[in-house]
């Protein structure tokens, strides 16, 4: 099967751990300097989801703050989100519903996972369980990962590419 | 009559089609209705199609829209020809390939010379050496170094990339650049393009259309679903931008359905390559002179030549020199040649001498020569074919004795013993001459004991006609002299007295084959000074 291309998204709050958590996982050419300069870095992975390969084109947007909105122009084209929130910084996961509506703004419908960062660090974990399964009622796949120790980065990128090529 | 158009009344609103149907009857006639016929039959149109078609092409033919939409219906036609009657298509195309090849044979050809000489030019000439220093010194690879030298601009790349996604559609990179991976330099030169538009408020159709980073610009042309990009070292010429707008609108003319409804497959733009590739342009600093003869590619072509052709005159001149040499050693008084050979640069000679001939040294330093060292590896014998009388010593002092001893050792040495081909059986009617020639021996004996000589030996030469291999000729020569040499003893005579000895064939002895296949005798004593022929 020839080899299908998708852009790919993946948008979080500051410092949730974006970058860490694909690092290992993706080809890139480029360096971190280029959040801070054009905000956005990117880096590629071939996936083979159900015999089928995938390149995925993986846009690494710079995490928003009180001082830097999401460049939303970079949203253009994706296929699917990738949203990172930061398992020990409840106010990140408060973000959410804030970045889905400027995504849902954006793009028609587009498949999203939610990944909940800093897994290894369960002890410090401030998740209201109660508002991810708010997110889950709404058929979001929410999946916990670690950058750390790389769990669930695989199956989220896994996921998210069975999702849209259902598309 | 009211009843009448009652009746009327009610068929109308039964059934208005038949009434519409009468009303077009009474009005256009029966024209109509075959009219109406021709109108819905298919073949008809056919007809009507074809009478035109030729008309059509050939006015449409002006536009290419036609060339275009015909395009894909020829390719699979011909595809469909081709699979199903592949020899008709042979046939077809078979006159023009011959010539085609041989034009391309030749090009390339011609290419190779030219291709040879710029790489002698550039790597032997002083300019190739400077660049070479400072390609290295820049850190950049010699190939690079030139093209910047030699080229006043290079295309190296062209992305064909959604405008939407980033996604690279399609990529040709030309085979002398080192370029990084394009896929993610497409998405990366997106980004830069939403970066420039959202920083400075641009609107979509206005994006960035030029890129510079040191000596390398990217050229964009943004078209509505795709971006046409190329990437280039020094500064790009008018007609190759124009040709990547070309380029651009008619990858959107052609692929318009395919841009809009991309989805992530991109196997369907790999056809935009031959267009893509009409952008990898490059423009010359010196303006090639075609007419200029590649000097470089000939001096090594001639110099090759002329080794080659000293190499066959040196050759030729050592065969020659050697059968000179051979010829001087055969005519040689004393010496028998029995085996040449060559190692390295040296010639051995291995030969028969006789006692009294030259000494070997002597005869070594006249065969001197420029081309060969000379080896005369000699074995001693007594040859009775010299004629030394110069060196013979004073008459003999009992006349009629040594008279007598030198016409028996006359007669030994004329005897000869036939042999059949390729054996070394003695022939059944040399036998008479065997018991003559043992009457002949015995009385020498006797004869040499009276004259109180030392006892004769007798050299048994076995010699081979040419046929067959020198070797083989060898083992029977001597296998032949074995053979008398046995037969010799078995009749009584001391076997200490008998030398076998194989010569070969002696090709320089012609005339019969039977008479080749012998055995000599040659009788070797002390006796020249005693029996001296008058």
């Amino acid at each position: 099967m020839s080899l299908i291309a998708k852009k790919v998204c993946m948008i979080g709050p500051f410092a949730v751990g974006k970058t860490s958590l694909v690092r290992q996982y993706v080809e890139s050419l480029f360096s971190d300097k280029y959040h801070t300069t054009i905000g956005v870095k990117i880096s590629k992975k071939q996936i083979t989801c159900a015999e089928q390969p995938v390149q995925l084109m993986l846009w690494d947007i710079e995490g928003v703050d009180a001082f830097t909105e999401l460049r939303a122009s970079y949203l253009r084209g994706a296929s699917g989100i990738l949203l990172v929130v930061d398992g020990t910084r409840p106010a990140t996961i408060k973000q959410i519903g804030e970045l889905r509506s400027i995504v849902n703004a954006y793009l028609d419908d587009v498949p999203l996972i939610v990944l909940i960062n800093k897994s290894d660090l369960l002890d410090q974990w401030h998740v209201d369980e109660s508002e991810l399964a708010k997110l889950r009622d709404e058929g979001i796949k929410v999946l916990e990962t670690s950058a750390k120790t790389g769990a669930g980065v695989e199956t989220a990128f896994m996921s998210l590419t069975q999702n849209m090529l259902e598309r | 009559m009211a009843s009448v158009e009652e009746h009327d009344k009610t068929s109308v609103q039964n059934d208005p089609d038949e009434a519409y149907q009468q009303l077009r009857t009474l009005l256009l006639g029966p024209e109509y209705e075959s009219a109406l016929h021709d109108y819905l039959s298919k073949e008809h149109d056919a007809e009507r199609v074809a009478d035109v078609l030729a008309q059509a092409v050939r006015i449409s033919a002006k536009e290419p829209e036609l060339g275009k939409a015909l395009a894909p219906v020829l390719n699979k036609a011909i595809q469909n020809s081709i699979a199903n009657n592949p020899r008709q298509i042979t046939n077809v195309i078979f006159p023009i390939m011959g010539p085609a090849i041989r034009k391309s044979v030749g090009a390339t050809l011609r290419d190779m010379v030219q291709n040879l000489n710029r790489v002698l030019e550039q790597s032997l000439s002083a300019r190739g050496l400077k660049w070479r220093f400072k390609a290295w010194r820049a850190g950049v690879s010699y190939g690079r170094y030139v093209i910047s030298q030699t080229l006043k601009f290079h295309v190296e790349q062209v992305l064909l990339v959604h405008r939407d996604t980033g996604l690279l559609l399609h990529s040709v990179i030309d085979e002398q650049a080192d370029t990084r991976d394009p896929e993610l330099v497409s998405s990366m030169m997106t980004a830069l393009q939403d970066f420039v538009q959202d920083s400075f408020e641009q609107t979509q159709n206005s994006g960035l259309s030029r890129i510079e980073v040191g000596d390398l610009t990217l050229h964009l042309c943004t078209g509505p679903y795709a971006v046409l990009a190329i990437a280039a070292r020094g500064s790009v010429n008018e007609a190759t931008l124009e040709e990547v707008d070309r380029t651009c609108e008619e990858v959107h003319q052609i692929y318009a359905q395919e841009l809009a409804e991309f989805s992530g497959d991109r196997e369907v733009f790999l056809g935009t390559d031959e267009l893509m590739r009409r952008c990898l342009l490059s423009e010359r600093i010196e303006a090639e002179k075609p007419e200029r003869p590649p000097w470089m590619a000939l001096v090594v072509l001639v110099s090759l030549g002329l080794f080659a052709t000293w190499q066959i005159y040196l050759a030729a001149q050592q065969s020659s020199q050697r059968d000179t040499l051979r010829t001087q050693l055969q005519a040689e008084p004393g010496y028998i040649l029995i085996e040449e050979r060559l190692q390295g640069d040296t010639v051995q000679y291995e030969v028969l001498r006789d006692y009294r001939a030259r000494l070997p040294a002597t005869l070594k330093a006249e065969l001197s020569n420029p081309y060969f060292d000379i080896d005369v590896l000699a074995h001693e014998a007594t040859l009775g074919t010299i004629d030394l009388d110069a060196l013979r010593p004073p008459p003999p002092p009992s006349p009629s004795k040594t008279e007598r001893y030198r016409q028996i050792r006359q007669a030994i040495n004329d005897s000869v013993f036939l042999f059949n081909e390729g054996t070394s059986a003695l022939r059944a009617d040399e036998l008479p001459t065997l018991a003559r020639t043992l009457e002949h021996i015995h009385a020498l004996t006797k004869l040499a004991d009276e004259l109180d000589l030392p006892p004769p030996q007798l050299l048994l030469l076995g010699l081979a006609d040419p046929s067959g291999s020198q070797r083989a000729n060898l083992r029977v020569s001597q296998q032949r002299a074995e053979t008398l040499r046995a037969l010799l003893r078995e009749n009584g005579i001391d076997q200490n007295m008998l030398i076998a000895w194989g010569l070969g064939d002696q090709s320089a002895i012609a005339g019969d084959k039977a008479l080749q296949r012998r055995v000599s005798i040659q009788v070797i004593d002390a006796s020249e000074g005693v029996v001296a022929q008058p």
